[in-house]
């Protein structure tokens, strides 16, 4: 791995300099590295960043699911950590123009990483050297131990089988409530409670109407809070006020914040880690949970960043000098990674479209309601505005610094949705196996054009994104994991091992409740011909003690 | 459509199905194909990587390290790999939801037998068929590439045989069978000569002596006296170095697989591991003098290199006769018997076409050629159950089990395997007793 040369750094500087001029926001520094490809399979493991902590798993093959999420684009032409200063990767067999375009290509992820508030958390950090601090700190706790080291992995392993279900937007909401409580902030306590509990409470027991209720959001909407209380109506209906929200304080005091997700929980509440000799487990999960958190902007906004960086790579690099003499190799380079495949789906491509599709509709006024309200065909393609190209890049700048891959996705009304994929002949293809019996034998599978419905297309491009579990927590006998259904189960095999690792940590036993679905396998043979599988929903409850794993059928 | 394709067993159908609904899947996400991740090298030897699941299990947790062996020339190399486990969303809702009310059960049929969808681009129109997949490509495995990096693992086969029967205690040959001669000469002091030579065989010299004294008189048959007797130069008898034929004995191992549409997916991977491992161990036990012909079948067989052994997803009906004749050709095309101890492995689900008219013969006669036939039968969970397949049922008709010392069989589940269960599964095949 070596420092870009002096003259290519010098190019690198050029670019920026075009690419600030053309609206893109960045630091002054920048690094960039030439790695060979060796050096690019041993940074994989390590997602790329060279000081992540070790873990034997990261040296063997590691297969994942078949849904994996992958955080990095698949050309490995370049890389872009999210670090300050942000860091590049360039792979040594780069021709020298290639390494420019890719230059403003990683300019547009670097954007991305700096100004969109999907990231904010990681803007007061730098990642790569907190993630060599927790290396450092891991190899410490695995010298501290010993002989019994290889607990250390265990509790890492643990820690990773779940680690994809941090509360990151549990830590989004708690970093908006505490910077502007005046927006995001809850109302306190005290109002929370009066109109939360002391009513509702009152209102069952018939002391007050509804009506009431109502009167006296008005009254708090008309003066402050401190105003509310004083006030004497108040006081005299209620005196007792003041003395019952005190005790229900002092009883609520004792609660710990709740926990924003299982790891935390588990620091948190877990016995077993809280007891003395046991205390360094938590600094592990916590360099678990800290990386993982600092990953998860990333794996949202996979369509965003290459959208963008393809977008501005295209601009600037087309209409810089130095393309004269390698446009064919450009585009020819260019078309295997952001071309439109016919059959599949190119988040480079359709990312890129989306952003000038909507650059367009800004420019012509079309981002209003009165656009929208306008459902002749005729009238909306010729409908202009005339609100001018710097207009449209403004929105442009502000949609991609505010918005994840399931609002970019989401962002366009169905109308202009099904107006996107006409621009750009998208459809929804279907793969069926053929009605001719040969065909079939001869192993062919039919692709054919489906739909071209904007719902249906969306709903494919909803389902590609990245989502983990939703869940709720409790405590009920032991750490009661609540899954709740969203339209996918759960990936059975794994449940138990990741129970097993849960249980451990927890010192006490662990309840998943999930959806399954179950396959009726009773007319597969009684019926002769062609067996159908039918699946029945049901919502079962793995129980784990003791290291065993067991499964009942709730209903 | 062609005769060898209406063989298909309900087994071969419902596989079929699973493989294209797989090579859908491979379209389907992202559009691109999956491979899996290259191999990284790792850092600690299989030895370490070992030890470490061993005491994952007395810490009581599950053992985490796979491992796939591949066959590569004349090596094995194994991979080691994990995969990671986490609550990770898996299957979207299936179509086909249990309804109470199923009158509408023929409306339901038209709907949706897509296997896939995914994201297009383009010019056409709704319906228009814009093109085709394999399903499974030319056949080919996408499995690793072996070769390309040396793999940190790799030995030759007659080293894994020889740590498998260590570590599993696996049995040796009682009989090795046929001994053939070998190019390799040695030398041993079994010839005997008269007159000059290397060591003196005393006995026979005093017997020649005895002789020629009686001849010439000089010693009486009834009253025998050893003093006066003549040493003649002829009578010295030598054992002398001579150059003898090594005979060592030499198997040919047949390993039979059923590629058909039911073996889709994890049979194949079973199977192909097994086969493996025994192709291993015969090498150790053969002092690495075996040769191994590798035959695939499903309506029709044919023999295969080693290779694409390990690799051909095929589909299709499945009759296993048509295995055992294409053995038998070879066996009598090329006069095996005569020379090699014989050895028959083969691998498959059980649900065969035939009903065992055309097999049973055939078994007969093969086993008059070998050392040791022995089956495996996976069963699968779902089709298979508690049934006793078709080729379970014909093997009892034809009384092969009860030639222990020549046919084995061994049915077992192919899901969750592990390689103590395959170990299982081998000794049962090999067993000696």
């Amino acid at each position: 791995m070596k420092i870009l040369s002096q003259e290519m750094k010098k190019q690198m500087e050029e670019c920026k300099e075009r690419a600030r001029k053309a609206g893109l926001q960045f630091s002054e520094n920048t690094l960039e590295f030439i790695i060979t490809n060796q050096d690019m399979l041993e940074l994989m493991p390590k997602n790329m960043i060279p000081t992540l902590y070790d873990y034997w798993v990261q040296d063997i093959e590691v297969y994942r699911n078949k849904w994996i999420y992958d955080i990095y684009p698949h050309n490995l032409y370049e890389v872009t950590i999210n670090s300050r200063p942000p860091i590049s990767y360039y792979l040594q067999d780069n021709a020298d123009w290639w390494n420019r375009m890719l230059f403003y290509h990683v300019l547009g992820h670097i954007d991305i990483d700096l100004n969109n508030v999907y990231f904010r958390k990681t803007w007061d950090d730098n990642f790569v050297g907190q993630a060599l601090a927790d290396k450092r700190l891991i190899e410490k706790i695995r010298q501290e131990r010993g002989s019994e080291k290889r607990w250390v992995d265990y509790v890492i392993e643990f820690a990773l089988a779940i680690d994809n279900l941090v509360g990151y937007y549990q830590e989004l909401e708690e970093a908006d409530q505490k910077g502007k409580p005046e927006i995001f902030g809850k109302v306190s306590e005290k109002i929370d409670f009066y109109f939360g509990e002391f009513l509702k409470k009152r209102y069952e027991e018939k002391v007050i109407e509804l009506k009431f209720y109502y009167d006296e959001i008005a009254r708090y909407n008309r003066c402050g809070e401190t105003a509310f209380f004083e006030d004497n109506f108040f006081l005299s209906k209620f005196p007792e006020f003041h003395a019952v929200f005190k005790k229900w304080k002092e009883k609520n005091k004792s609660q710990k914040p709740k926990p924003k997700d299982v790891l935390q929980y588990l620091m948190e509440h877990s016995e077993f880690i809280n007891k003395e000799e046991n205390k360094w487990m938590k600094d592990v999960i916590q360099v678990i949970r800290r990386t993982s958190l600092y990953f998860q902007p990333m794996l949202r906004t996979k369509i965003v960043h290459e959208g963008w960086a393809s977008l501005w790579h295209e601009r600037l690099y087309t209409t810089d000098e130095s393309i004269k003499g390698h446009a064919i190799d450009y585009s020819f380079m260019d078309a295997h990674v952001v071309v439109d495949p016919r059959i599949g789906l190119n988040p480079y491509a359709v990312g890129k479209h989306l952003f000038e599709f909507i650059e367009e509709l800004a420019s012509k006024g079309k981002l209003s309601r009165e656009y929208r309200l306008i459902k002749d065909i005729e009238a909306r393609r010729h409908f202009d505005r005339g609100l001018g190209k710097d207009y449209g890049r403004e929105v442009l700048f502000e949609v991609a610094h505010h918005v994840d891959d399931y609002q970019l996705i989401n962002f366009l009304s169905d109308e202009d949705f099904q107006d996107f994929m006409e621009k750009y002949d998208m459809f929804m293809v279907g793969i069926r196996p053929p009605k001719d019996i040969e065909r079939l034998l001869r192993g062919m599978l039919e692709v054919y054009i489906k739909s071209k419905k904007a719902k249906d297309f969306r709903r494919l491009l909803n389902e590609f994104l990245y989502h983990p579990p939703y869940y709720e927590l409790r405590e009920e006998n032991g750490l009661y994991i609540n899954h709740i259904y969203e339209g996918r189960t759960l990936v059975t095999e794994y449940i138990p091992n990741v129970l097993i690792g849960i249980e451990f940590l927890n010192g006490a036993p662990v309840h998943l409740e999930t959806t399954e679905y179950e396959k009726e396998e009773d007319h597969y043979w009684y019926f002769g011909g062609r067996p159908e599988p039918e699946h029945k929903k049901v919502r079962v409850l793995y129980t784990c003690q003791n290291r065993k794993v067991e499964r009942k059928v709730i209903d | 459509m062609k005769e060898k394709d209406k063989m298909m067993t309900e087994a071969d159908v419902l596989g079929m199905q699973l493989k294209a609904k797989e090579a859908a899947e491979s379209i389907v996400f992202l559009g691109q194909r999956r491979r899996p991740p290259r191999i990284f090298s790792a850092l600690e030897t299989m030895d370490e990587l070992l030890k470490r699941d061993e005491q994952r299990e007395k810490d009581g947790f599950s053992k985490k390290i796979k491992i796939r062996r591949v066959i590569v020339g004349n090596k094995v190399i194994s991979v080691p790999y994990v995969e990671q486990e986490q609550l990770i969303h898996g299957e979207f809702e299936p179509k086909k939801l249990k309804k109470f009310s199923r009158l509408l059960a023929a409306d339901d049929d038209e709907e949706d037998e897509d296997l896939g969808e995914t994201t297009g681009h383009g010019k056409g129109e709704v319906g228009d068929v814009i093109g085709e997949i394999p399903i499974g490509g030319a056949g080919e495995d996408e499995g690793t590439e072996p070769g390309t990096e040396p793999g940190p693992h790799e030995e030759e086969i007659y080293e894994t045989g020889k740590r498998l029967t260590e570590k599993f205690h696996l049995p040796n040959l009682k009989e090795k069978g046929k001994k053939v001669p070998v190019d390799e000469p040695v030398y041993d002091l079994t010839d005997r000569f008269r007159g000059s030579g290397q060591i003196l065989d005393k006995k026979e010299t005093l017997k020649r002596i005895i002789k020629t004294n009686i001849l010439l008189g000089r010693l009486d048959k009834d009253k025998p006296d050893t003093s006066n007797l003549i040493v003649g130069p002829r009578d010295k008898v030598y054992r002398v170095l001579s150059r003898e034929k090594k005979y060592e004995s030499q198997s040919v191992a047949f390993f039979l697989r059923d590629y058909s549409g039911s073996m889709w997916g994890e049979p194949t991977q079973v199977i192909v591991e097994q086969h493996l491992m025994i192709y291993a161990w015969l090498s150790y036990q053969y002092k690495k003098k075996v040769i191994p012909r590798f035959i695939v079948h499903d309506t029709e067989a044919q023999e295969v290199s080693v290779e694409k052994y390990f690799r051909l997803n095929a589909g299709g009906g499945t009759l296993i006769p048509s295995g055992y004749k294409k053995i038998i050709e070879i066996i009598e095309g090329e006069g095996l018997e005569r020379d090699y101890n014989i050895f028959v492995f083969q691998g498959t689900d059980g649900e065969d076409f035939d009903d065992g008219k055309l097999a049973i013969p055939l078994i007969g006669k093969i086993l008059t050629y070998v050392n040791r036939m022995g089956v495996c039968v996976l069963k699968h969970p779902y089709w298979g159950g508690d049934r006793e397949s078709e080729f379970e049922q014909y093997v009892k008709r034809g009384n092969f089990l009860t030639q222990q010392e020549l046919f084995r069989m061994y049915t077992m589940s192919y899901l969750d395997m592990t390689e103590e269960k395959q170990i299982e599964a081998i000794k049962a095949l090999i067993a000696q007793d």
